[in-house]
Formats: structure tokens, sequence, C-alpha cells
């Protein structure tokens, strides 16, 4: 994985671009570094942008953030991961 | 909420749970009848399409994060997550009891911009400059695909399974992606392929292991209405 700090070029904008969506204070990592699910798709930067381009699109005020935070939990939860 | 029961539930959260751990453990039970429960709890089509996607998509990002390593990072205070121990998944039953998936993915129209980015994303993984071969990527979305009981993809070739350890990442990445460990990925390094092929490899398997959810979550949906 590249990290923000090292990342340049494509990656580095992919980076800046995400930084500035919005994000729940709960998920800020306290490292200062880009979050780990963002930054394990690092070696392919138009896969990131694509696949957070989906998940941006799905940040649809048709259900409340809580309802939506409900259905991402149960889903990690039923697949036993902490994401 | 992560590691917690989910206790009593106003009705409109507990169809979304049910909804929910239903499409991601079990999709092959996932019916009109699913559907119907959460238009009775008050969701339009629209907003039953956005609970299909989340669940969708958060069925890929699971998956890249066990199989990339992701560690744990978020700052605020979360409860901490209880790995329950489970070491394999729900049986899956035959095809014959798989839902029927028929439906395109038309339905994420309803859902403006979605369909866009989708299509986008899934151009780029499948059909794209890829490190893998288009046979592997089959490969790997058919052995995805069966593990999610999707009916519309040709299931794997027998043969070429056996003793591929790129097929054997991949049933077990879709099939139960919390068992994955790094020795898996090491295998995978060891039969030739970089960091970028690994990558392209978790986020195939990871993808469809989405697509199939969203099939048979949309192809309820269309025929809940008729």
């Amino acid at each position: 994985m590249i990290g923000s700090q090292e990342a340049d070029g494509d990656l580095r904008d992919a980076y800046l671009a995400m930084a500035a969506r919005p994000m729940p204070s709960a998920y800020v990592p306290s490292h200062g570094e880009a979050p780990g699910i963002i930054r394990a798709h690092s070696l392919d930067p138009e896969l990131l942008r694509r696949a957070f381009a989906v998940s941006g699109s799905l940040s649809n005020d048709l259900l409340p953030w809580h309802s939506r935070e409900l259905i991402n939990s149960v889903t990690s939860r039923e697949n036993e991961c902490f994401y | 909420m992560l590691g917690q029961t989910f206790g009593d539930l106003p009705a409109l959260d507990a169809c979304l749970v049910d909804f929910a751990r239903t499409l991601t453990g079990r999709p092959w039970a996932i019916g009109p009848a699913d559907i119907g429960r959460l238009a009775a709890a008050g969701l339009p089509d629209e907003t039953v399409t956005l609970v299909i996607g989340l669940v969708a998509m958060f069925n890929y990002l699971t998956r890249v994060a066990d199989g990339t390593g992701v560690e744990a990072d978020y700052g605020g205070e979360l409860p901490r997550f209880v790995y329950r121990g489970r070491t394999e998944a729900v049986p899956r039953p035959g095809p014959q009891e798989w839902p029927p998936v028929d439906g395109p993915l038309e339905l994420l129209a309803l859902l403006p911009g979605v369909t866009a980015a989708w299509n986008r994303w899934r151009a780029y993984l499948l059909d794209g400059p890829s490190p893998l071969p288009e046979a592997t990527r089959r490969r790997l979305r058919a052995i995805a695909a069966r593990n999610a009981c999707d009916s519309s993809v040709e299931p794997p070739d027998p043969a070429e399974e056996s003793g591929d350890p790129v097929a054997r990442f991949a049933g077990k990445l879709s099939r139960t992606p919390w068992l994955m460990a790094q020795p898996d990925v090491d295998e995978l390094r060891a039969t030739g392929l970089d960091d970028l092929a690994v990558l392209h490899v978790i986020a195939t398997v990871a993808y469809q292991s989405a697509e199939s959810r969203l099939r048979i979550g949309l192809s309820a949906l269309a025929r809940h209405r008729g």
C-alpha cells in the first residue's frame, strides 16, 4: 500500500479527492493517513476512484444516515468484518 | 454497534437488519416477500433499491478489507469488534433452489447517479486493462457468483478449479472472507502474481460478490413490482 504522504501524480490526486469528501468524525483515523480501506486500493488509483464513486453515489438521503449506517454495520457483522 | 446484538429496534430498522443479514449471508433466500416486508414498513421502490445497493457495496468493501489485511483504524469511539469464531458459511443449497436472477441492473436507475458510477466501476474491473487474463477474471467471477447462489453467471468448470491456488483464494474470499489471512495472499504471490495482480484478484472477487447480491436483490424487487 502507498500512503498519502508518499503518493504522487494520479494517486495523490485520488487521495486529495477522497479527503475532500465528507466523513463522519468517528471514521477519521487518528494516524492522519487516508483510511486503510482507501489505501488498500492505492496500487490502482483508477480503481480507487471508480469504486468509491459508487459508495459516494449511495450516500443518498432517501434513507437517514443512521439507517444507512445500520445496513452497512449489519452487512459487516454478517461477514464477521470490523469494517 | 459492531460486536453487539441489535436488541429491540423500531420496526423499520428491524426490517433493514433482517434484509441486510439475509442478502449477505443467505442470498438465495431473498425473494419478493422480503421486498414486500420493506415496502410494508414504508419504503418506496427507490429506497429499497438503495438498501440493496448499500448491502451490495459493503459486501465489496468488507472483502477488500479482509483480502488486503486492512487494520481497524477508526479514530472515534466505536465499540470493539467481537469476532464470533465462525469457521464456515451457511451451507449453500443446490442450484435448483437458487432464486431467478433475470433482471439486468436497470432498476438501479431509480437512484440517479448510481447506475453510471456502478457501470464505470464494473467496466474497469471486468473489461478494462487488467493485470489478469480475461479467462482468470471470468473464473474468479464464476466462483464468487456461485458462492452467492447467483444463477445468472455460468458456473465454474470444476476441472479448472481443482488444485488452482487462485480458485482456492477466490472461493475462500467469496464464501468466508473473515478467514482470510496472510498465507492466502502468500500463496497467490507464489503463483507469480505481483501486488497489483493480487489487488485485482481481490477486487474482482469482491466486486462479483457485490454484483451478485445486487442482481438477486433487484430481481426480487422486479418480481415484487410485477
